[in-house]
């Protein structure tokens, strides 16, 4: 990486890096310091690992979840059957591990949606049908399939080995905090560090520039919605875990929270722009209003309403800010002269 | 070949669609025995009602381009505030009245925020649906008591010669939007807009006059299925829109309209709502589970998209268009690109070394 490749000699390519910019993820971090600054300072000042184990076993999932969505959004399209993939590994994990199969039920659940993803991906590239209506379709389909599994929500022998892993804590960390942050560590790495993330980023910045450079447009397209698929199904094997049960309504709540924590996360609808970690601090935000609302001993009903004007306020404030960055460059351009002549 | 000239509704579009509902029906006529009797019909038309009567302003939305996420918590507000009014001891048509009328404030907010603040209209819609549940939570603290007015009762499960009330109404809906959005300069800027935003604009067109109307209908839309709603079941609670927002959008696609904006009609759209509800009737009939239901649901909405989208990529004509329609299936195994689109050669990088400044 020591010279970028058909440079010319002779032209200055070294840049200085900007001093600093104000990233549309930060946005979402300061709102999860704030809220959690408030969670505490609420319940008289200390913070036990009893609430930090609430508050990221409540937040796990929906991160999970939320992670997988932004690998979609980044390409310009939306994944509605999430919510489903994560009722469809629940289940499945639950079953299973009735039977004392529960390591087995893990494999399946992941490979049932790295598959579910596939066919995902395969109708937006293939048959081209818009992603919401193929995913809205497929969800059913996805649902469907879940229920024939488990019709009824039961409680079966999820072993403890499962909940120890999803629901325990190893000194005072709780295992979910750590599974957290590894899943930031693990989407930095794929989306800034992998071939695959690289080209994602290109394909949902420009679609046609890409494949004109040489992207596989389709295959990359195609492995976003993979990617989602395996992280929605990582949420229903933590949730079997977390909640010690299997239940085939579990998800629904997933699908519309995931896509409001990627938006509050900063990713742009509009695909290209966005990152992985903005999405789990979205998850925390957005998992953390109620806990909030309730040590402020104010009604937990308002979490609705708040969560609402979190998410339209969140995107106002993103988009005054990718306008004004705009305005900035705009500005900038004309006086800006070409280097090497002085 | 000669284009055609657009118009509004296109007849093969508009039949085709028909066309599989008269199928179902006939299907379901040879195999179960009842199934086109006239009481079992005018069950059907009426549960169809209630899902045409709230896809209106869906349809409107879908072909301006957008979407509302909020059918939900519209419908469910609406219906929560009716009884909750019924409760407060006001009288019966005013309720009504002020139901619709909040229903249609609330869709205006959702278009305001997408026309002039140029929010997205799945975040905005979406953000409000959450703040609609708030409210109607609260407004309820979450158990809604009452019951709905003695008329919306019988305008929601009465029947005249046999008919349904609700499908009078939804035929008499049907008519009035058909006819605003083919001969009005609303719906004929619903369809400009929806295909071209930049040249409606520069036409001068209205543009986000119409988007805000085409959100305040959907809030009247779906208020106006909340409270009918709550005369079916004869109390409200909380949830009870939840299963409206993804059937609401896929009965308009089923019926051909594009989520991209500028295609389709509310035709097409009665036509979904028919076909939906005449297929889960006859699954029921023949006892296949909410599993299997689910599964043929989602079929259905593939198949039809499919179908849709092969016949938006035909329009240059040609036979056997439905299978050209599984796009560049080997491009998975191709270095780059899509069977059929046209690569320029991608020249090479001049790697000469470029002459030096003179000075040095």
């Amino acid at each position: 990486m020591s010279s970028l490749p058909h440079v010319p000699s002779g032209v200055d390519v070294s840049f200085q890096r900007p001093k600093f910019i104000w990233q549309r993820s930060y946005t979402a971090a300061v709102l999860a310091v704030l809220l959690l600054v408030l969670d505490v300072n609420q319940s008289n000042g200390h913070f036990s690992t009893i609430q930090a184990l609430g508050i990221s076993n409540e937040a796990l999932p929906l991160a999970l979840v939320a992670v997988g969505e932004t690998f979609v959004i980044l390409t310009n399209g939306i994944d509605l059957s999430v919510g489903s993939i994560v009722t469809l590994a629940n289940v499945t994990v639950a079953v299973l591990a009735g039977h004392g199969l529960a390591g087995f039920g893990i494999v399946l659940a992941i490979a049932m949606g790295a598959a579910a993803g596939l066919v995902n991906g395969l109708i937006v590239c293939y048959a081209r049908i818009a992603p919401l209506i193929a995913t809205l379709a497929t969800s059913s389909i996805i649902v469907g399939i879940a229920l024939y599994i488990l019709p009824y929500p039961g409680g079966s022998t999820i072993p403890g080995w499962l909940s120890s892993w999803t629901a325990g804590t190893i000194g005072s960390i709780p295992v979910s905090t750590i599974w957290l942050a590894l899943a930031v560590v693990a989407g930095w790495i794929v989306l800034r560090r992998t071939k695959f993330g690289v080209n994602l980023q290109a394909l949902g910045g420009n679609e046609a520039s890409s494949w004109s450079a040489g992207i596989r447009v389709m295959r990359v397209r195609t492995l976003a919605y993979v990617a989602a698929g395996v992280c929605s199904a990582l949420a229903g094997i933590a949730l079997a875990g977390l909640t010690q049960s299997g239940d085939p309504t579990i998800g629904a709540v997933y699908l519309l929270n995931a896509v409001a924590a990627v938006i509050v996360g900063g990713t742009s609808l509009s695909g290209g722009v966005g990152t992985i970690v903005g999405s789990i601090y979205g998850a925390i935000v957005l998992s953390l209003v109620a806990s909030v609302l309730f040590v402020a001993g104010l009604s937990t009903n308002l979490q609705f309403i708040v969560t609402g004007v979190i998410v339209i306020g969140a995107l106002l404030v993103h988009s005054l800010q990718s306008k004004r960055g705009a305005r900035i460059v705009r500005r900038a351009r004309p006086t800006s002269e070409p280097r090497g002549d002085s | 070949m000669s284009r055609q000239r657009r118009s509004y509704l296109r007849p093969v579009e508009v039949a085709g669609p028909y066309a599989l509902v008269a199928l179902a029906l006939i299907g379901g006529g040879l195999a179960i025995p009842g199934f086109l009797s006239l009481s079992h019909l005018s069950s059907m038309s009426g549960v169809a009602a209630y899902l045409g009567i709230i896809a209106i302003g869906q349809t409107l939305v879908l072909l301006l381009g957008g979407i509302d996420l909020s059918v939900p918590y519209l419908i469910n507000l609406s219906a929560v505030l009716l009884v909750g009014f019924q409760v407060a001891n006001f009288s019966g048509p005013s309720d009504f009245a002020l139901v619709l009328v909040i229903g249609l404030g609330l869709g205006l907010v959702n278009g305001l925020g997408v026309a002039l603040l140029d929010i997205s209209p799945l975040v905005m819609t979406l953000g409000m649906n959450s703040i609609l549940q708030g409210i109607a939570v609260i407004y309820t603290g979450g158990s809604p008591q009452g019951f709905p007015p003695a008329f919306v009762t019988t305008l929601a499960t009465g029947t005249g010669a046999g008919i349904p009330y609700v499908v009078l109404l939804w035929v008499a809906l049907i008519v009035l939007v058909t006819l605003v959005l083919v001969f009005s300069r609303f719906g004929r800027s619903i369809y400009s807009v929806g295909s071209n935003r930049t040249a409606s604009a520069l036409c001068g067109l209205p543009v986000k006059r119409t988007i805000i109307a085409a959100y305040a209908i959907s809030g009247l839309s779906c208020a106006l299925g909340g409270i009918l709603l709550v005369g079916y079941q004869g109390s409200a609670y909380i949830g009870m829109g939840d299963n409206y927002l993804l059937p609401s959008v896929a009965i308009v696609v089923i019926g051909g309209t594009s989520l991209a904006g500028g295609k389709g009609s509310y035709i097409q759209t009665v036509a979904g709502a028919l076909l939906i509800t005449v297929l889960q009737s006859a699954l029921v009939t023949i006892n296949v589970n909410q599993a299997g239901q689910d599964v043929l649901y989602g079929v259905v909405i593939l198949l039809m998209a499919y179908f849709n989208q092969v016949a938006v990529s035909r329009e240059g004509g040609g036979s056997k268009a439905w299978l050209r329609g599984l796009h560049g299936l080997g491009g998975w195994l191709e270095p780059v690109g899509r069977r059929g689109d046209v690569v320029a050669p991608i020249p090479e990088p001049v790697r000469e070394p470029v002459p030096r400044a003179t000075g040095e």
